[in-house]
């Protein structure tokens, strides 16, 4: 065996003994994750059951395409049923299900949906096309800089129809509904790239949790929790930046520059959480030409929301805010399996219960 | 989809991207405001606006299409042995 290999092993063992350590005898404490990323190691690696009982390890409301409410999804249906356009999206999101239906669905029954890998691929798409291109803008602020620039550089026959959200006003919401005491945060890592440690200070000040942003190596993962209990046990609510390789207090600011350049805030509904103050990512007045909402202004008129009772059952909103573990879901594995999903959080390759499912996690 | 190498094999196929991650690519060739990036073999435009003072040769870690930070290739390396080398043997 190599010597890289026996000192990583190494490294998990130590810190997860060290973390035993320091709960012995200590109350019960919830650190909640907020990435699907996270999620996808915390149970690849099985690091749970490397943790002391009185540790939990939650997941939270950070998978994207997750957190998009079906009212969303169900304009972009009534959108592509009623005009002749191009639509193009990430394949995570095109299985989403509503009332049976979804992106591939329409797909197969003719229209034009087109599975891309970034939404430049789309304006190229828009740039040989006469047909009006609508691309399906989701993400955070990891994905956001590249829809605000794809806008600062659009063909006329483009727009976008935002269902992005800014994911700390999420964090701030979720300790203010207080349904799950959460004592510290493992923050979300390419987030973070992009907004910067200075943005998490707001949450900080105003709840007193900490923090840490972590990498998405087994080891970092523990070492942000080691380091989060300690911060935890001592009382200091500090903002702990365990990724230094790739985020700095400031991140980076061209691309916080072309957000706010385009993207306007407002209070948006999400999956689990309800109606977030100031978390859509609305396109800016100024940029109406490019927003899919207002070039089809008429047609969104006559929309009417309705409720897809398939879904009733499904308990998707309480996995986003940490209140449920997806084995805690009557449907789990039983009629909502990674084939055959009921709610997004088993369709999304960054969904909790996905996860669950494709590692056999059921405890 | 944890290691970096896992990611870029996911990235290479173009199954699925991650909403979440970025990857670390090389830059191999500048034409601003767009560079051909090479993931551990796959090479693919990415936009690089929001990058000042890239050179080729920078790593950076790719998302959905754009450079969204520069990496050191010690960084890169160090991770990418490190997986590489775990999967290889089974550890994991
Ligand atoms: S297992 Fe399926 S039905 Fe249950 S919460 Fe998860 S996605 Fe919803």
């Amino acid at each position: 065996m190599t010597k890289a290999v026996s000192s990583r092993k190494d490294i998990i063992r130590r810190v997860s003994e060290e973390i035993r350590r320091e709960m012995e005898g200590y109350r019960e404490l919830k650190i909640m994750h907020l990435c699907g990323t996270h999620e996808d190691t915390v149970t690849k690696y099985g690091l749970r059951s490397l943790l002391p009982n009185n540790l939990k390890l939650l997941s939270g409301p950070g998978c994207p395409v997750c957190i998009i409410p079906d009212t969303d999804l169900q304009r972009v249906f009534y959108l592509i049923e009623n005009e002749d356009i191009i639509f193009t999206t990430f394949g995570d999101m095109a299985r989403v299900p509503f009332k049976g239906k979804s992106l591939f669905y329409y797909r197969s029954k003719g229209n034009d949906i087109r599975i891309v890998y970034s939404i430049f691929d789309s304006m190229n798409i828009a740039r040989e096309s006469k047909k009006m291109v609508v691309h399906f803008g989701i993400g955070f602020e990891t994905t956001m800089p590249s829809t605000a620039l794809a806008i600062l550089d659009s063909p006329d026959n483009f727009c976008v129809f935002s269902s992005h959200r800014f994911f700390i006003p999420a964090m701030d919401y979720l300790l203010s509904l207080g349904d799950v005491r959460v004592d510290g945060f493992i923050n979300p890592g390419h987030v973070s790239t992009i907004t910067g440690i200075k943005a998490y200070e707001g949450v900080r000040k105003k709840y007193g949790v900490p923090q840490a942003i972590a990498g998405f190596e087994p080891e970092d993962v523990l070492i942000a929790l080691l380091n989060l209990v300690k911060s935890i046990k001592s009382g200091d609510s500090e903002l702990i930046n365990e990724y230094t390789r790739a985020v700095t207090y400031e991140g980076n600011v061209k691309a916080q520059e072309v957000m706010n350049e385009v993207f306007a805030t407002d209070d948006w509904e999400w999956r689990g959480l309800g109606v977030v103050p100031e978390s859509g990512a609305p396109l800016k007045d100024k940029y109406g030409d490019y927003d899919a909402l207002k070039v089809f202004e008429d047609l969104f008129e006559d929309f009417v929301e309705e409720e897809d009772v398939k879904k009733k059952a499904c308990r998707c909103g309480d996995v986003l805010r940490g209140i449920i573990m997806p084995s805690e879901c009557p449907l789990f594995q039983k009629s909502c399996t990674p084939k055959d999903p009921i709610g997004p959080c088993m369709v999304s390759f960054e969904g909790t219960c996905n996860i669950w499912a494709k590692y056999g996690a059921y405890i | 989809m944890s290691g970096w190498i896992l990611l870029e094999e996911l990235c290479k196929n173009r199954r699925v991207i991650s909403l979440c991650l970025a990857i670390p690519a090389r830059v191999e060739e500048i034409k601003y405001p767009i560079a051909i990036v090479d993931f551990g073999g796959t090479k693919r435009e990415v936009r690089i606006d929001l990058l000042p003072d890239l050179n080729v040769g920078d790593y950076v870690l790719v998302h959905v299409g754009y450079a969204i930070q520069k990496v050191s290739q010690k960084d890169v390396e160090e991770l990418s042995s490190i997986y590489g080398k775990l999967r290889d043997e089974g550890v994991f």
